[in-house]
């Protein structure tokens, strides 16, 4: 009898911490891997004592759980879906934070060329014409959604067994394009903290359709009752502040800035950010 | 009558009938022993005069009640004993546990009675087979009952258990017990039976004192059992 | 250096987040196992000892079910405790308390087919003895479980390492939130996942020593009862 109310004591030890102060954020595994969490979270929480829990899937998870009412909010780098969302009408408010971009990376002996190319369209091009071996993240993630776009626009309708599709993270994606002297399409934070690199290398980036901008969105109170709305929105608030902005732009890896802040474009000149343009 | 009584029992396994009708009345004392060649039905005949199972046709009563309804009071020792994984006295503890008594004198007394006080703590496991079968009668008479029934109790043992065994019964008989014990050792029945049952091919051939069965047996077929022929 | 080098000195430095991570594997875990075998136990002898109607229908299922797949668990559940869920409004959804949910219901028919196992000989041997004495179903069941509770043990054993190895049911219902719900497999796979594969390792070497560990001493308790024979 006295194990079972131990268990009992266990159990409820964790439901009691319910009643603390926080909220939960879904966003992607990108975001969450490049760092920028565990840096930019805690000075949010040391300002208002208010605990952000990430939760950190693919894109499109994350947009469920934001749709189910199991977040309070939600940062994604996908403006379609993003929109689609708030027209749903479950989400508000959404405003932009930052953005950084994609990039191609392949083996360094890039025997498609990749790297003679401007427009990532003709990169990808190129790499049909060679049939080098290609590794998509077939997961409806923000990247496989742009890598489909940049298929589109490139006129071509990868299909053959050149093309690989894994349905998986970006993570995965760069260790089996690490495994076989693959190109794929990551974003540059994943890229930059990426540990296991081997013969890989960034061959193209700069190009405008490969830009990449993070939106934050509340979810609608009117949908999910039970949203903690105040803390959320004291979050969207702060993160669209100045101080917010700094830091995100202060954030580097391996000494290189990662996110440019753009919650307020105006003011866009006075961080510098690489390879990146400014955009509406 | 008092006592136990069986009427008209019948019992069959997957169609196959093994007891047919047999009807009996015997008063509560003495040791009775259930003669047969192999196959005959004595163990049948033992479990369900104990009340473990229930006859397809008939009735089988103690003292007018059913023998199933109060079976827990009779007590029943297997062929091959079955030691429960504990020692020997947790094995001698566990019928007094399981109807709420908690009594360490009679526990000791048992130990006693069947020589095993200096195994007490020992897995009851590691005994040899008589010492085994003692404690499994020690353990079906630690809750007094008034009956004791013995499935061939000492067919694999040697003759100082066998001994040790007899003894045990005849002291329980001597207190006031009624027995009823299967077996193949005539001698052995001659030894301790007042009254023989004889069963052959699920019929009861025979039901007398045990001295007139062993001199003046009066069907062909206890005849031909007793010379060796069945 | 060396994966083995740097498994031990992830373990020496006593890094604080490494230690609350192991802390909160064992914690779900354990507390799955006790749970799941708080059931899984008595209906996995009931299972061994009785015949009962639809008897052969249940362990065919249960026995399927050792081989469910961890995700498409963790995700009935998710679907079950999300907002959107009936059970929802409980709020349990990203908690240690899903992932303990989860994991339990993981190990429930591992326990549940060990347990039979364990049971059937048993019962084989005591079934005449239990039955002459008219021993009621409660009783024939806690004598049965407690003789056989060493082989018991082993099945909870196996239960408890099924529930420490499993990533793919904690890590969508817990979302491996950091400091939060973040246990020794998510930590593994998010480090795989950033292609930190030596540290990755390391975990997993932390993990193996700990699941070990617990396996000797849990061995070493049995044999100690062994010796020194319980005479309940």
């Amino acid at each position: 009898m006295r194990i079972v109310f131990a268990l009992a004591m266990l159990m409820f030890a964790s439901i009691a911490q319910a009643g603390e102060r926080f909220i939960t954020l879904a966003s992607t595994t990108s975001t969450q891997n490049s760092g920028l969490y565990d840096y930019l979270l805690p000075i949010f929480s040391a300002e208002t004592g208010i605990e952000v829990r990430v939760v950190a899937v693919g894109t499109g998870q994350a947009i469920k759980i934001a749709q189910n009412g199991d977040a309070d909010v939600l940062l994604v780098h996908h403006r379609p879906s993003e929109d689609t969302f708030v027209e749903l009408g479950y989400g508000i408010e959404r405003r932009d934070v930052m953005y950084n971009d994609f990039v191609i990376i392949g083996p360094q002996s890039d025997p498609a060329k990749v790297s003679n190319q401007n427009k990532a369209s003709d990169g990808f091009a190129a790499i049909a014409d060679s049939t080098a071996l290609f590794i998509s993240r077939g997961d409806e993630s923000g990247t496989h959604k742009r890598e489909k776009e940049l298929w589109a626009l490139s006129g071509i309708q990868p299909q053959d067994e050149w093309y690989r599709e894994i349905g998986a993270g970006m993570g995965a994606a760069l260790n089996m394009a690490a495994s076989v002297d693959a190109y794929t399409l990551s974003d540059r934070g994943t890229w930059l903290s990426f540990g296991n690199k081997g013969n890989l290398a960034l061959l193209l980036s700069g190009d405008d359709t490969l830009f990449n901008p993070y939106g934050i969105i509340l979810v609608n109170p009117a949908r999910h009752p039970h949203v903690k709305i105040d803390m959320a929105r004291r979050f969207s608030d702060w993160i669209i502040s100045d101080a917010a902005q700094k830091a995100i732009g202060a954030f580097t890896v391996h000494n290189m800035q990662l996110f440019c802040p753009n919650a307020h474009p105006t003011q866009g000149a006075d961080v510098i950010c690489p390879s990146s343009k400014p955009h509406d | 009558m008092t006592g136990l009584k069986l009427t008209d029992v019948s019992y069959s396994v997957d169609g196959t009938p093994l007891l047919h009708g047999i009807s009996f009345a015997q008063k509560n004392e003495g040791i009775n022993a259930i003669l047969g060649p192999n196959g005959a039905g004595k163990s049948l005949l033992l479990s369900l005069i104990h009340g473990v199972i229930k006859p397809d046709m008939g009735l089988v009563t103690w003292d007018s009640i059913v023998a199933h309804k109060n079976k827990y009071t009779r007590g029943f020792v297997f062929q091959t004993p079955i030691v429960l994984r504990r020692s020997v006295r947790a094995n001698l503890a566990y019928p007094l546990k399981i109807t709420g008594q908690n009594n360490s004198a009679a526990i000791d007394d048992m130990l006693e009675l069947s020589h095993l006080s200096a195994l007490a703590d020992q897995p009851a496991a590691s005994l040899s087979g008589g010492e085994a079968q003692r404690m499994a009668i020690a353990r079906a008479l630690i809750t007094k009952p008034a009956v004791l029934l013995l499935d061939e109790p000492c067919s694999n043992l040697d003759p100082a258990s066998t001994k040790l065994i007899e003894t045990m019964i005849n002291t329980f008989v001597a207190d006031g017990g009624n027995v009823y014990i299967s077996t193949h050792d005539l001698a052995q029945a001659k030894r301790l039976a007042n009254v023989v049952l004889f069963i052959e091919a699920g019929h009861l051939r025979e039901h007398e004192p045990a001295e007139s069965f062993f001199s003046n047996p009066v069907t062909p077929q206890a005849q031909a059992y007793l010379n060796g022929d069945l | 250096m060396t994966i083995l080098g740097q498994a031990a000195e992830l373990v020496l430095s006593a890094d604080a987040e490494l230690i609350g991570i192991v802390g909160l594997s064992l914690r779900v875990s354990l507390t799955a196992t006790l749970i799941a075998s708080l059931f899984a136990v008595p209906l996995g002898a009931a299972l061994a000892i009785w015949q009962f109607p639809l008897r052969q229908i249940l362990i065919v299922i249960s026995t399927s079910l050792m081989a469910l797949p961890p995700v498409v668990v963790g995700l009935i559940i998710y679907l079950l405790l999300s907002r959107a869920g009936p059970l929802g409004h409980y709020g349990i959804l990203f908690t240690p308390t899903a992932m303990i949910i989860a994991q339990s219901v993981l190990i429930f028919p591992i326990v549940l087919a060990l347990t039979r196992e364990a049971i059937l000989p048993l019962n084989r041997d005591y079934k005449n003895l239990l039955d002459a004495w008219d021993v009621n179903p409660v009783q024939r069941l806690k004598t049965l479980i407690w003789d056989a509770r060493f082989a018991v043990v082993t099945g909870l054993l196996a239960g408890f390492g099924r529930a420490l190895a499993e990533v793919g049911a904690v890590i969508i219902v817990g979302g491996n939130i950091a400091g939060f719900t973040r246990v020794m497999t998510t930590t593994i796979a998010l480090e795989t996942s950033k292609g930190n594969l030596q540290l990755a390792l390391a975990l997993g070497i932390v993990l193996l020593s700990i699941a070990v560990l617990i396996n000797a001493l849990i061995h070493w308790i049995g044999s100690f009862g062994r010796k020194y024979q319980v005479t309940r």
